[in-house]
């Protein structure tokens, strides 16, 4: 019957939508059910509803991941325990009883890694804090808590606080490394400085010399014009002194 | 050039941990994303972070490629999501609530500014959550992680043919609960 034809389509339609919406129909079959979907009202009303649908979903957005993965990564490596377990069983949530005990070694490993990652932390941030590296057990209770966590059980929050660890052993080491370049910086500038104010100076001693050696020379070759205007000066006068009537003659009085 | 995973496990295999740090530099994002997702509860979602990685820090030294890396990786993160569920199941008789509770903690950090946005993606949020464990996992890899069809017959083990249906079913039970809201 033509009607069960056309039932029998749309409900092959419909089963296709979600393929076709998401791109993932062959092009013949897309072209098939685009022509179905121009001529039928139900399942043009259907394909448009889904498509809501899909955009509606895309509403949804979860939390982005706040964590440096390079701390997760040591934090997980941390926790997994080095150097890496050689020939251990696949850790599968539905192992075998062999599978089952090489867990349990593989956990005590952890245990003993993490709580040996715990000193670690605690030797740096004594020798940090003071240059001491000797552990203090009466340290604050952060640190007490770390230790706790790592002996009981690993969850999340024994992640975050081996990576709270991990970051201020980082930002201390940085923080000194910086520091120390400062401190080389410094120096550096302040021999530079030195050194540049030495050799100013060494300048400005040739500068001040060559400027007395050619203010005496100045002062030389100005001497001897003076001395040499004036004699020309004293004959002029004595020139013209013998012009001048005698003023012992009485015969000029 | 970018380096595949299959690469940077061979690297790791070979002793390099900074390909371990690249490849949690590749996947934290999707990870946590997918197990939000199917979870619905951030903190649970990082749970199953931190125990997918783990599991790939142990599992890297044998993995000998045989599957996709990414393949590997997405099983494991729905097994454990599975099996979270299934231990929240057994914990409490209080699902709804306990869902409504996880859809509001997801979406207090989503950023959301109106006040009606954030409504729409609350409802949106818990319509995903109620879906079957089946159809969630189809919807959310396909329309969020954009794997197409036959990656996620891949992952989950089953035909294509199936996994389309899954979609098929999980987007009209999806039409249904969110028929009333306006995109």
């Amino acid at each position: 019957m033509p009607n069960d034809d056309i039932s029998s389509t749309c409900d092959r339609v419909q089963h296709e939508l979600a393929a076709f919406l998401y791109g993932e129909l062959a092009p013949d079959a897309c072209e098939a059910l685009a022509r179905h979907v121009g001529g039928c009202v139900p399942c043009r009303e259907e394909l448009a509803a889904l498509r809501d649908t899909q955009r509606l979903l895309s509403r949804w957005e979860t939390p982005a991941a706040s964590e440096d993965p390079r701390l997760l990564a040591r934090a997980i490596a941390a926790q997994a325990g080095t150097p890496r377990p050689v020939g251990e069983a696949p850790l599968d949530a539905h192992g075998d009883r062999r599978g089952r005990l090489v867990r349990w070694g593989a956990r005590v490993s952890g245990a003993a890694a993490a709580l040996l990652f715990t000193f670690s932390l605690l030797n740096a941030r004594a020798s940090l804090e003071g240059g001491r590296l000797q552990l203090d057990f009466a340290l604050p209770g952060a640190r007490s808590t770390a230790l706790s966590a790592s002996m009981g059980m690993p969850t999340v929050a024994l992640m975050e606080e081996q990576m709270r660890a991990i970051a201020a052993r980082e930002v201390a080491a940085r923080s000194a490394s910086i520091a120390q370049s400062q401190e080389e910086l410094f120096q550096r500038c302040s021999q530079m400085t030195q050194q540049e104010l030495l050799r100013l100076s060494q300048v400005v001693d040739y500068a001040l010399a060559q400027n007395q050696r050619t203010w005496n020379t100045q002062l030389t070759t100005l001497g001897r014009e003076a001395a040499r205007t004036d004699i020309e000066m004293r004959r002029a006068l004595t020139s013209l002194a013998s012009y001048l009537p005698d003023p012992n003659n009485p015969a000029n009085r | 050039m970018e380096l595949s995973d299959e690469e940077l496990a061979l690297r790791f295999q070979n002793g390099d941990e900074s390909a371990f740090e690249a490849m949690v530099g590749r996947w934290n994002e999707p990870i946590l994303q997918l197990a939000t997702r199917l979870t619905g509860d951030l903190e649970e979602a990082k749970d199953v972070r931190q125990m997918a990685l783990l599991k790939t820090y142990r599992g890297l030294a044998r993995f000998e490629g045989r599957a996709r890396f990414s393949t590997w990786i997405y099983r494991v993160v729905l097994n454990l999501c599975r099996d979270k569920k299934r231990s929240a199941a057994r914990a409490h008789a209080f699902e709804e609530s306990v869902r409504e509770r996880e859809g509001d903690y997801v979406l207090e950090e989503t950023g959301f500014h109106v006040a009606r946005d954030r409504e729409v993606a609350r409802i949106v949020a818990q319509a995903v959550i109620a879906l079957p464990a089946s159809e969630r996992e189809v919807v959310v890899l396909r329309h969020y992680h954009e794997l197409a069809f036959p990656a996620i017959a891949e992952i989950l083990g089953s035909p294509v043919t199936t996994v389309k249906s899954r979609m098929s079913r999980g987007l009209s039970l999806l039409r249904t609960h969110l028929a009333t809201l306006e995109t």
